[in-house]
């Protein structure tokens, strides 16, 4: 009976209290076998194959990865020939560039994301607009902020670099009757007026060799980030060491502070409810309330992302994708209306997170201490009836927790950062492991 | 008619009370000149319900080899006269809780009234027996509010029944096309554990606002998981929510089934988690013809959050009459959805929704 009415004010001690039950440092590392089931979904050694890619037959080509990542270091392939994808996406920062705004040859609207893990996510960009990994390669390509330069150029400066690698994986190009260096460039219909009016003057053809290389060089770009590996991070190690039954490996590799932090995220806390899987991202699209970046030109995030699909020349469903229109499911069903859509912003991986600051799509935080502090007393997404087509749906709700256990959650976070690999061909490290390609 | 009140005790001031009273006794007249609404014709109801499930021995009569219609038909027919007869049920449950309802309120008021009203000198003979015939009034209340609910509980019944019969006639008409019968249900391959709700709740919260996500989080399966869970419970998930696949139409004129085509990865009834999928819709009339070349949208969305579906399902074709393919199903997590199809058919539009708990 006492023991009963001892574990019933226990009880009742951990209703009142709002913060994790008070466990003792040997109860935080004591996990239940379905505690341990559940853990391990979230392990990147759980990953799986990657999702096939029918819409890129060179996807898991390993002479187009090499490419790719040729390409993907490849400064020349720029306007001002010192801005390649790396420039950005730096593999020393976990393929990020650590700034709210990224800087090629202007500042770009959003942050660059990582792409570790991308290869996973049906929607690329923050706001989805693109279906495929290819596709999105393209846009920061002929980007005037990015790499500036028009997609005439772009096919014909890697038929110029890459001759002999192009047509061992693509084969000659198919229009015998276009010799690049005859068009006038820069040629694109999405570029300046100059290049819309160069794209103008070819035929239609002539338009589609340009446009079928420039989709083969995102085809190579897409096979070189699919061969991106995660190594395991200490939460992956720890919950490795709970499956076996290691408890003083468990309390090597984790904190008691980092187990709290790992019971709120996974419970109280509610970040597991998106963040989850081996990626911790459910690659859906939310609206948390983060500050505006730019209240003038407010960010629409999916709803925008959405009608750019609609528009896009390269999906899935297009002529320069390898796939049958069943095999486009995603797009052919594509969600185009619903106030859910309304600045909600992809949910980003949080594999690296404490490596990967600033946080949210434009860096509106700086830390982590500051993300978590909106989680615990979110504000209500901006609203300005000039420029939303609906009130933003808010999808989180107040945490309330206290100081202490945001500081846990905090500290799990860093958990999730892998070890920088050491001699990975697809991952170079350092200065000897630049592959930074230079004119 | 007589209140069966001494009429001096209806002074000047007393007109309101008066005019109320009669009000309540003039209805009860009203209402129980219904025979339907007394508690004699509640009995003739469950007898009408006894009736309902017994006919199932009819239809083996209707088995007999003679010019009577194909068995489906005779199925789908007999399910439309008991869902009628739930559904008038209903009403009168309705009429009854509304009853209830309004003799409540005006007891009530009568009684605040009364408080107000001086009693006059030497009125307290009267003064007792109003109070009397106030609590007569308001004993009548619970039993209008029984007779409501087992009227209720009756009509749920028979259209249990009627479902069920329905099915049979389905599966009568439809044989080929049918592989599961019960309730839709998340694939039991891994990643379903995954399918947690996100917490929406709300359009927009306070402060002062109590968050309920994190009120009712218990441990999903408290006896053997030591880390807290998002509660499914969240999603207030109303306790007996009907999950049929057969069901009637919103104007009671189509029935219709959903199927989840099977594929390699999954069994009959059961759906992928964060994939998309495809389905069949089988309409009906309440004759057991197939509803042929009707336009269908579809329409989805989780009641216990604020969004709809992922993706935009459609009617991709109708594979075989009143069968029809629907393609882009896909459910991102678990939980409580609505699935919803508008039916255009002969300029008709009506629809039929179904309750999912995934």
């Amino acid at each position: 009976m006492l023991r009963r009415a001892v574990l019933l004010y226990i009880g009742v001690l951990s209703l009142l209290c709002q913060s994790a039950f008070a466990l003792t440092d040997d109860e935080l590392y004591q996990f239940t076998p379905a505690d341990k089931e559940f853990l391990s979904q979230f392990n990147i050694t759980d990953l799986g194959a990657l999702p096939e890619a029918p819409d890129n037959k060179w996807a898991d080509n390993e002479d187009a990865a090499n490419l790719g990542k040729a390409l993907f270091f490849d400064n020349r392939l720029s306007k001002n020939q010192q801005v390649s994808c790396s420039h950005c996406h730096q593999p020393d920062k976990y393929f990020t560039d650590g700034l709210a705004h990224s800087n090629g040859i202007g500042q770009t609207r959003r942050s660059a994301p990582s792409i570790l893990g991308i290869a996973y996510s049906p929607w690329m960009f923050w706001d989805g607009r693109r279906d495929s990994l290819w596709a999105q390669a393209l846009g920061p390509m002929e980007h005037p902020d990015e790499q500036g330069l028009s997609r005439g150029e772009l096919a014909r400066n890697v038929l110029e670099y890459y001759p002999a690698e192009y047509e061992a994986i693509f084969g000659k190009p198919k229009q015998p009757s276009l010799d690049l260096n005859d068009i006038s460039l820069p040629a694109s219909p999405a570029g300046s007026a100059e290049a819309q009016s160069n794209w103008n003057k070819l035929d239609s053809d002539e338009q589609d060799a340009v446009n079928r290389i420039f989709t083969n060089v995102g085809k190579a770009l897409m096979a070189y980030q699919r061969k991106l590996k995660l190594p395991p991070a200490p939460f992956d190690q720890f919950i490795d060491a709970l499956n076996d039954n290691n408890i003083e490996q468990a309390k090597s590799l984790l904190t008691p502070s980092q187990v709290r932090g790992l019971r709120l995220f996974m419970g109280q806390a509610n970040c597991s409810s998106c963040h989850n899987g081996p990626l911790f991202t459910n690659h859906e699209f939310h609206n948390i309330g983060a500050p505006e970046a730019n209240v003038e030109h407010v960010d629409l995030g999916r709803f925008e992302g959405v009608s750019l699909l609609r528009e896009d020349e390269f999906t899935c469903l297009s002529s320069y994708s390898d796939a049958s229109s069943d095999q486009c499911k995603e797009m052919r069903f594509l969600k185009v209306q619903g106030p859910e859509l309304v600045g909600a912003i992809k949910t980003p991986t949080l594999r690296n997170v404490a490596a990967t600051a600033p946080y949210m799509q434009a860096g509106q935080f700086e830390t982590l201490q500051q993300v978590l502090a909106h989680y615990n007393k979110p504000t209500p997404p901006y609203y300005d009836r000039k420029q939303h087509p609906s009130r933003p749906h808010f999808d989180v709700l107040p945490l309330n927790l206290q100081e202490t256990d945001l500081q846990d959650i905090e500290d799990f976070l860093h958990s999730l950062t892998s070890p920088l690999p050491a001699g990975d061909h697809w991952w170079p490290v350092g200065e000897t492991g630049s592959q930074e390609i230079t004119p | 008619m007589s209140t069966g009140l001494p009429t001096h005790f209806f002074s000047e001031s007393g007109q309101h009370l008066r005019c109320l009273i009669n009000r309540i006794l003039f209805g009860t007249l009203m209402v129980s000149g219904l025979a339907v609404m007394s508690p004699v014709a509640s009995a003739d109801h469950t007898s009408s319900g006894d009736h309902a499930s017994s006919g199932e021995g009819h239809h083996h009569h209707s088995d007999m080899p003679d010019t009577t219609p194909p068995k489906g038909s005779l199925l789908m027919q007999h399910a439309k006269a008991i869902w009628e007869q739930a559904v008038a049920l209903e009403e009168q449950s309705g009429e009854a809780i509304k009853y209830a309802t309004t003799l409540r309120k005006e007891v009530a008021n009568l009684r605040t009234q009364a408080r107000k009203t001086k009693t006059p000198a030497g009125g307290e003979k009267t003064d007792a027996l109003l109070q009397s015939t106030l609590t007569q009034l308001a004993s009548q209340v619970t039993p209008w509010q029984t007779l409501a609910g087992s009227l209720r509980a009756e009509a749920e019944k028979l259209k249990g029944q009627s479902q069920a019969i329905m099915q049979q006639g389905f599966v009568a008409l439809w044989a080929p096309w049918i592989k599961h019968e019960g309730k839709l249900t998340l694939t039991s391959m891994s990643g379903a554990g995954m399918a947690m709700a996100h917490n929406v709740q709300v359009r927009s919260i306070s402060p002062s606002v109590p968050n309920p996500t994190m009120e009712k989080m218990k441990q999903e399966d408290g006896s053997t998981m030591s880390l807290n869970r998002m509660a499914m419970s969240s999603q207030s998930i109303p306790p007996g929510l009907e999950t049929d696949t057969f069901k009637v139409s919103r104007n009671q004129d189509l029935f219709g089934h959903i199927e989840a085509i099977a594929d390699d990865k999954t069994h009959p009834g059961e759906l992928p988690l964060n994939e998309i999928h495809q389905w069949y819709l089988i309409l009906s009339n309440t004759e057991g013809n197939p509803i042929h070349k009707a336009q269908i949208r579809v329409e989805g969305h989780m009641p216990g959050h604020v969004h709809g579906l992922p993706t935009q399902p459609e009617i991709v074709e109708e594979v075989s009459p009143g069968v029809y393919r629907v393609d882009g199903v896909k459910f991102q997590m678990a939980g409580w959805w609505v699935m919803k199809f508008v039916i255009e058919h002969e300029n008709e539009e009506d629809s039929i929704t179904f309750n999912l708990v995934l």
